[in-house]
């Protein structure tokens, strides 16, 4: 059995590292690693947290309220909360430049996915033509994250695009507004699958309906956002929680790992990294090296390795992130109900919007605005705040907003590479990512016209001006960087997610997704990950 | 000489603090949600410019000075001024106001009404929107016109030619 070196603690990470050790592996885990704060007052609800602790407005704000969303173009109708920061900060030694692209990277125990909204749909061959496998091959690795994890769902239409694998847990309680969108859906479904291509269903999420693997069942306090107290919400922290448990397993936490040595016949001997609490550099050494790192800190490696061992700079093609638009809506039949903030916060229901091409199916999510921030919405509305947080109150429970995203493909104008910084031995992580996919204006102006038309049959009015194009970067669905090839290419990995370039190098992260589906990445990052260490020779 | 909205004192900060609230929630600020809103002063994105243009100086000078006022200026702002001083004041205030104990009810739809209710609401608020924005454009109107006609546009400190 293999000693094996990973870099990064994120879905990825984890889910390989476990995969691993039950197939009798040794296992070091390299990571920078910020911790989680200790969520306070774990039985509060979102109402009493307001009134119990002794600085909300640090908690929901930050001590110097800088996470208050101001108004200007951009303005988001919520962002992320400051008990949330640990999950975005980053050493001093780990610089990005990207004009037009607004990387959220993490460095955090369990990565990105700590901040994540637990949404988890498989897949389809569609979504997987350009992959150098199919869904059969991923099926049953879906099938083990899923038992891992706990996916609450159930299986309806949704199910046609995302193949309902594994034992997933009864789905959560609705709350009125969403129960009320699927009722009405279930009266217009035919017209609104045949004339509008437009289907809905019930959210699939990691999060608990019951207990599961040491972790509570979800108990609607609607503090989602702010971080779950009970770990209903899933988060690869617990995984990692799990693989300490774990006898041949080593977490080593403070270190930013910055590249690795390889012979001249691309045999990897070492990784570099540095101690963030002296500043020294260490060598770490394996016999198998897996970069688990994310997308753009596995591509910053990768290219440092290069430079430092050849003085070459390289670029890394086709990087990909979903573009994201927020649509906000008004459920009419809700208006002047009075608002239960007690439920579950994030995504209760999904819809998708079939394309004429199968793989550019369009994927969504609904957030109902109950327990979220009250003033990203108002300063939207077109009145003075006085006027609009009447009018808010009176319409607090009939506000939505559906969150949608767009596939991706690798272009080769979209690439990362790096830059030496002067006086220093160190480089910054340049993000170039200025086109995009051909005709994709005119799509989403399609599937914003599609979509407004499917709310206003499900009782809903959108109102035009305030649907939000997010800039790229923010859906935090990178990818596409070192892809997967079903044949030798430099900057390239095999199926089995071997570099081509570096014979003992495995990637498992996003870098190394060939096309990027409109659906959310994590579950397929997770499935993939173990299934390439349960095929690692 | 008038104060500048970039160095307004601690006493202007609890005045505006005092008469918003009382905008928007019909309450006095607890001195919990008056430290707060002086707090929220270090960060505010307006504090970041180089200087602040004249229609902003008035719009800020003119809330503070009553309930009335501070209604009347921020329909002008929430048309002409969206991202200006006043409205990242009252956003803050509000964004204040829902974190902090008791004031956070005043932000959210707790109580059932029906629906004629609300559709009375919203017509109301819309036409007292329209009057009270006419004669906000009368008042602040030629200020902003003239303004930016003569004034230099404040800029962002990183855009300092030494910044």
């Amino acid at each position: 059995m293999a000693s094996i070196l990973i870099v990064g603690s994120g879905a990825s990470g984890v889910h390989f590292a476990l995969t691993a050790l039950n197939k009798g592996h040794e296992v070091t885990m390299l990571d920078v690693g910020y911790p989680q704060p200790m969520p306070p007052l774990a039985e509060a609800t979102f109402n009493e947290l307001k009134e119990r602790l002794d600085d909300p407005v640090a908690y929901f704000l930050g001590t110097s309220a800088e996470t208050v969303v101001y108004p200007n173009a951009d303005a988001k109708f919520y962002a992320f909360p400051p008990s949330k920061g640990y999950v975005f900060a980053a050493p001093e030694e780990f610089k990005t430049r990207g004009p037009g692209f607004e990387p959220f990277i993490s460095f955090a125990q369990g990565g990105l996915a700590e901040a994540w909204t637990g949404g988890v749909y498989t897949f389809n061959d569609d979504d997987l033509s350009e992959f150098p496998f199919e869904y059969a091959a991923l099926e049953p690795y879906y099938q083990e994250i899923s038992r891992r994890i706990g996916i609450s769902a159930a299986k309806d239409d949704i199910a046609q695009f995302s193949p309902f694998g594994g034992d997933y847990l009864e789905p959560l309680r609705l709350d009125a507004h969403a129960e009320r969108l699927l009722e009405r859906y279930a009266t217009r479904r035919s017209h609104l699958n045949r004339h509008l291509k437009f289907y809905l269903g019930r959210s699939r999420v990691a999060t608990l309906s019951r207990d599961h693997r040491g972790r509570e069942a979800c108990d609607y306090l609607g503090r989602c956002l702010w971080g779950c107290p009970r770990k209903s919400i899933y988060a690869p922290s617990a995984t990692l929680d799990e693989l300490h448990t774990r006898a041949g397993f080593r977490y080593l936490p403070g270190f930013l790992a910055e590249h690795f040595s390889y012979e001249s016949n691309g045999r990897v001997t070492a990784v570099e990294a540095t101690s963030l609490e002296d500043g020294q550099r260490h060598t770490f050494t394996a016999e198998r090296y897996v970069l688990a790192a994310g997308t753009l800190c596995t591509s910053k490696i990768v290219l440092d390795s290069i430079y430092r061992n050849t003085g070459r700079v390289e670029r890394l093609h086709g990087l990909m992130d979903n573009r994201h638009f927020m649509m906000p809506f008004v459920n009419i039949g809700l208006l002047g109900r009075p608002v239960d903030t007690s439920t579950y916060q994030f995504h209760q229901l999904a819809l998708g919007i079939q394309a004429e091409e199968a793989h550019a199916y369009v994927h969504g999510q609904i957030t109902t605005l109950k327990a979220s921030a009250v003033h990203p919405i108002i300063q939207n509305l077109p009145l003075d705040l006085r006027a609009s947080l009447q009018v808010f109150r009176k319409a607090h429970t009939a506000l939505g907003v559906a969150n949608v995203w767009l596939h991706d493909e690798r272009r080769s104008d979209n690439f990362v590479t790096i830059r030496p910084v002067e006086g220093t031995d160190r480089t910054e992580l340049v993000i170039t990512y200025t086109s995009e996919p051909p005709g994709e204006s005119q799509r989403v102006v399609g599937v914003q016209r599609t979509l407004r038309k499917a709310l206003r049959q499900l009782g809903c009015f959108a109102p035009s001006g305030m649907t939000r194009m997010l800039p790229p970067g923010s859906s935090i669905h990178y990818a596409g960087t070192l892809p997967m090839t079903p044949r030798p290419t430099p900057l390239a990995c095999s199926p089995s997610g071997q570099s081509y370039d570096f014979e003992n190098l495995y990637l498992v992260d996003g870098a190394v997704f060939p096309f990027l589906p409109a659906k959310n990445l994590t579950f397929t990052l997770m499935a993939n990950a173990a299934r390439v260490a349960d095929i690692m020779s | 000489m008038a104060e500048s909205l970039l160095v307004a004192s601690a006493e202007s900060l609890r005045r505006e603090a005092e008469v918003f609230t009382r905008y928007l929630v019909a309450r006095s600020p607890s001195d919990y949600v008056a430290a707060k809103y002086r707090d929220g002063h270090r960060v505010i994105p307006y504090r970041r410019l180089t200087g602040t243009l004249p229609i902003d100086e008035l719009l800020v000078r003119v809330a503070r000075r009553g309930v009335a006022l501070a209604w009347l200026a921020d329909t002008y702002g929430r048309i002409f001024r969206h991202d200006g001083p006043l409205r990242q004041k009252l956003v803050l205030l509000t964004a204040i106001l829902e974190s902090s104990p008791s004031f956070h009810e005043n932000m959210t739809g707790s109580r059932s009404t029906s629906r004629v209710r609300v559709y009375l609401t919203l017509l109301g608020m819309g036409l007292g929107f329209v009057v009270r924005l006419a004669v906000a454009m009368l008042v602040f109107g030629p200020v902003q016109l003239v303004g930016a006609l003569t004034g230099p546009k404040p800029r962002a400190e990183s855009e300092r030619p030494d910044g």
